[in-house]
């Protein structure tokens, strides 16, 4: 599992410098970004992308202030000198080809998709870095974690779970397939949205008529007006879901699951020990 | 009408400048019920000019226009409608209305809404309507109407005001001479009572018909008189720049235009024969 | 004379019948099944149910916006064609509900709503009078088709620009989807909330336009014609301008910008009204209330899912139309 192939690749690329020089990375994704702000050590991050300061996409922004910032532009990266390039999957395309062809190492990372890719993420990150120990024990309390909420969620009966609704801005909702439902599940949730394939978007109606136990929505909403958050307001939801029942997640948490997975679940799961309290005390059954 | 003071119209002194153009230049005359006055002269000597200025539509920059004794800008501009009433030159209707909803336009002063003057104003819509002779397009939209029709039915809009003074931009100029004679007898028939001013380019029409004449040149009054007085071969040599017969006969004057002269040709005093500028 | 009053009562209760029928439907059909009747004697009895939620809080103020926006902007655009003498003008079209977005969005994206509902109407208002003010100095002396359009090409663009510039400095992380919004338009998920702000600002606004009528019935005849019939130039445009931009204004600060409507109806409906100008006015009102709401319905239930924007719909109809005229149109370009 634990190879240093790339450090030595990354060494002998680098071979007229100190044997004691930090490694250069650039960063050209946002969750890459918050990646290396939790576990890279600062001296090797070179640059990071100009969202990585944004508090409300990153709950790493403070870490990022003082650091190279770039648009994933080729002209910014090659003054930086850059050891790797790390991008996502799919994003920057134009950008990591052209520094490819023109000699520089370039790391592709995918992002997971599913709760099971996030331990093949982890390990990725973990080469690349050169196996920080701090990212060791994340992962190490990721698996732990998940693995005691799978055995607690075996004693509980699908039908006692209380239903939640991740409402995103624009009111779209994470339904089946993807990793936010997965979350859920994993917190002792059932999705109310799990009926719809993928990314969907919410009929008000629909949910004034059978509203979920619990709406979980982001704290983003509270201070910028915006459209995308505007059906919160709306009376016919205030009447159908009452205070108690909309639980708030801070936005820049569910950005990029992997480098927050355990705050993430964490956060869900004491939503879901409240609500199912809510359930016995005030005896809502649904 | 509504005014007991009897019917003027009288201004002094006017001049309308637009930059450094003076469309208008020190015009002044007064004129009063019962008179038909034609207003002649070359193209932009200042006709429109003067009877957009006359009908308060442009503020002059300098002198002033008395209606009724009153000053023109003093006048509501309701009131003022009710009085004095401006066939354009330009009226291109925008709207393929009705022939009759387009003359019983001419009653919004009085009724302030279409609806009601359509309502309950038919009688003298269809009067103003067999005035111009074209009750029997009355039910035809605007845009059908030939270029002769369609004046004759702005005539009718200006019937239909029945105001004291008429003020007409070339309300013949588009018309067969039938239609001609037809319009001037009845701006002449109105002129018995009220007080009309018409721009027109007919000079043998306007000799016949109108009882005063109003020719200018160049923004300027040239002169103002009798048909007589006012269209001599010398007044028509200076200002139309043009070889004209006039003769005299019982039924009035007719002119024919003759040939065009050139500025050698043209006489060299310049007000000598204008013994008529006067005012009344 | 008596005939042609009953036919035009007729016509408007034609519509007005119409136009109850379609807030039924729009009142019983939805994403989900509910029976208007329950919801209704839920109400009587004063209990608090879903279905009594869904029609009265979530369809009916949705029904109630799309018959005010549409009745704004279709007496706007009858009231700009006859005050421009132009078939083709339109507050979509010639930029005067780009305008009222702009105004809609400085106030609501930087926070200047707290200081009273009724900013935001206000702001819309300000924004669509800036825009049909230029587009009047632009274009409203000149009867060419070619120099409204173009100026409306302008002012649209200008603002739709000023709109996307305003909401990148408000730092919204949504920007996209929003500017679509406020130039597209949508009715989704209004509340009585924004049925407060439209309805005062476009009933006030269509009066504005009203009480004018005799003033456009006269400019038939053109600037000077209409002036010696007794109007005040000035005084008029300056009412009518004001009406047009609080229609306008009012119906954007809620619904963002729906453009054609104005375009559309009152070209349908002018042989109804003889093409008389002034008796445009009211069936344009009814005949826009009427194709918002029909518009809105079609979003509906197009696609429940991933709900179409209302403006697209409109343009879809629209657009074609606008072509047709400007092809069909017996005024010269230049």
């Amino acid at each position: 599992m634990r190879s240093h192939y790339p450090l030595i690749a990354l060494c002998a690329l680098s071979l007229w410098l100190s044997s004691a020089q930090a490694a250069r990375l650039v960063s050209v994704n946002l969750c890459v970004d918050q990646m290396l702000l939790r576990f890279a050590a600062r001296d090797d991050i070179a640059s990071v992308t100009y969202f990585a300061n944004n508090p409300a996409m990153s709950p790493y922004a403070a870490d990022a202030q003082g650091l190279h910032r770039n648009h994933g532009l080729v002209e910014e990266i090659i003054p930086l000198a850059p050891d790797v390039v790390l991008a996502g999957a799919y994003g920057a395309r134009q950008a990591t080809a052209l520094l490819s062809q023109l000699g520089y190492r370039v790391e592709r990372v995918p992002l997971p998709e599913k709760l099971a890719d996030i331990d093949a993420h982890l390990l990725r990150m973990a080469e690349l870095l050169g196996e920080p120990a701090a990212l060791q024990a994340y992962r190490q309390t990721w698996l732990e974690h998940k693995k005691a909420r799978e055995t607690a969620n075996a004693q509980v009966p699908d039908s006692a779970r209380p239903r939640a609704l991740m409402l995103g801005p624009n009111h779209i909702a994470p339904g089946a397939g993807t990793l936010e439902h997965e979350l859920l599940v994993l917190a002792g949730f059932r999705n109310w949205a799990a009926d719809q394939p993928g990314f969907a978007t919410v009929n008000l109606e629909q949910l004034v008529q059978q509203p979920p136990d619990v709406l979980i929505v982001d704290v983003a909403a509270d201070h910028q007006f915006s459209l995308a958050h505007e059906v919160l307001q709306h009376p016919a939801l205030n009447a159908a879901i009452g205070p108690q029942r909309v639980a708030r997640l801070p936005s820049n948490l569910a950005v990029c699951p992997a480098p927050n997975i355990n705050t993430l679940l964490s956060a869900l799961v004491a939503i879901q020990a409240r609500i199912a309290d809510l359930a016995t005390i005030g005896g809502v059954s649904r | 009408m509504t005014n007991t003071t009897p019917l003027s119209l009288h201004c002094e002194a006017l001049h309308y400048r637009v930059g450094a153009r003076a469309l208008l230049k020190n015009v002044g005359f007064s004129a009063g019920a019962g008179q038909f006055i034609g207003l002649i002269g070359p193209n932009g000597a200042g006709k429109s000019t003067l009877l957009k200025t006359l009908a308060g539509l442009w503020a002059p920059s300098a002198g002033k226009v008395l209606l009724n004794q009153q000053s023109l800008p003093e006048w509501p501009p309701r009131a003022r409608a009710k009085t004095l009433a401006l066939l354009a030159q330009q009226e291109a209707p925008a709207w393929s209305l009705s022939v009759r909803a387009l003359v019983a336009l001419g009653r919004l002063p009085h009724t302030g809404s279409l609806a009601v003057a359509l309502a309950r104003e038919g009688n003298l819509i269809d009067l103003a309507l067999t005035a111009a002779d074209v009750a029997h397009l009355a039910e035809r939209t605007v845009d059908t109407l030939s270029g002769g029709e369609l004046r004759r039915v702005q005539c009718a809009r200006l019937f239909a005001t029945v105001a004291d003074i008429w003020l007409a931009d070339e309300p013949i100029a588009a018309l067969d001479p039938l239609h001609q004679l037809h319009i001037m007898q009845l701006l002449k028939t109105k002129a018995e009572t009220g007080l009309v001013i018409a721009a027109l380019h007919d000079l043998t029409l306007a000799a016949r018909f109108c009882d005063r004449i109003l020719l200018m040149n160049d923004g300027e009054l040239i002169a103002d008189g009798t048909p007589t007085q006012v269209l001599t071969e010398d007044n028509l040599a200076r200002v139309y720049r043009i070889r004209a017969q006039v003769q005299h006969s019982a039924d009035g004057v007719s002119i024919v235009a003759q040939a065009p002269l050139t500025q050698s040709d043209l006489p060299t005093t310049t007000h000598a024969h204008n013994a008529n500028l006067s005012g009344q | 004379m008596h005939d042609l009053a009953k036919e035009i009562t007729l016509k408007y209760l034609g519509l007005s019948v119409v136009l109850v029928l379609l807030l039924a439907i729009s009142l019983t059909l939805g994403a989900v099944d509910v029976s208007v009747w329950a919801a209704l004697s839920d109400a009587w009895a004063g209990d608090v149910s879903a279905s009594r939620s869904i029609v009265f809080d979530v369809r009916l103020p949705r029904a109630l916006l799309a018959v005010i926006v549409g009745a704004g902007l279709g007496m706007s655009g009858a009231a700009m064609q006859g005050l421009l003498r132009n078939p083709l003008a339109e507050p979509g079209v010639l930029g005067v509900s780009a305008g009222a977005a702009l105004g809609a969005v400085i106030t609501l994206y930087f926070g200047f709503t707290a200081w009273g509902w009724l900013v935001l109407p206000a702001a819309a208002m300000v924004g669509s009078f800036v825009a049909l003010f230029a587009i009047y100095a632009l274009a409203g002396r000149s009867q060419s088709v070619l120099v409204l359009i173009l100026a409306g090409v302008a002012l649209n663009s200008l603002f739709g620009a000023l709109v996307a510039v305003a909401l990148n400095f408000a730092d919204n992380m949504f920007a996209l989807q929003e500017i679509i919004f406020w130039l597209m338009g949508s009715l989704a998920n209004r509340s009585m909330d924004h049925v407060m702000i439209a309805l005062p600002t476009c009933v006030l606004g269509m009066a504005l336009i009203y009480s004018r009528h005799a003033y456009l019935d006269a400019l038939t005849l053109g600037d000077d014609t209409a002036n010696s019939l007794g109007f005040s130039a000035g005084r008029e445009r300056a009412m009518l301008l004001a009406g047009i931009a609080l229609a306008v204004g009012g119906g954007v600060a809620v619904a963002g910008s729906i453009g054609f409507v104005g375009l559309i109806v009152p070209h349908l409906l002018r042989p109804w009204a003889q093409h008389q100008p002034g008796k445009l006015l009211l069936l344009s009102a009814l005949g826009g209330a009427l194709l918002v709401l029909g518009a809105d319905l079609l979003v509906r239930h197009l696609d429940v899912a991933r709900e179409l924007k209302l403006g697209v719909v409109t343009a879809l109809l629209g657009a074609p139309f606008f072509i047709y005229l400007l092809i069909t149109g017996k005024r010269r370009l230049i």
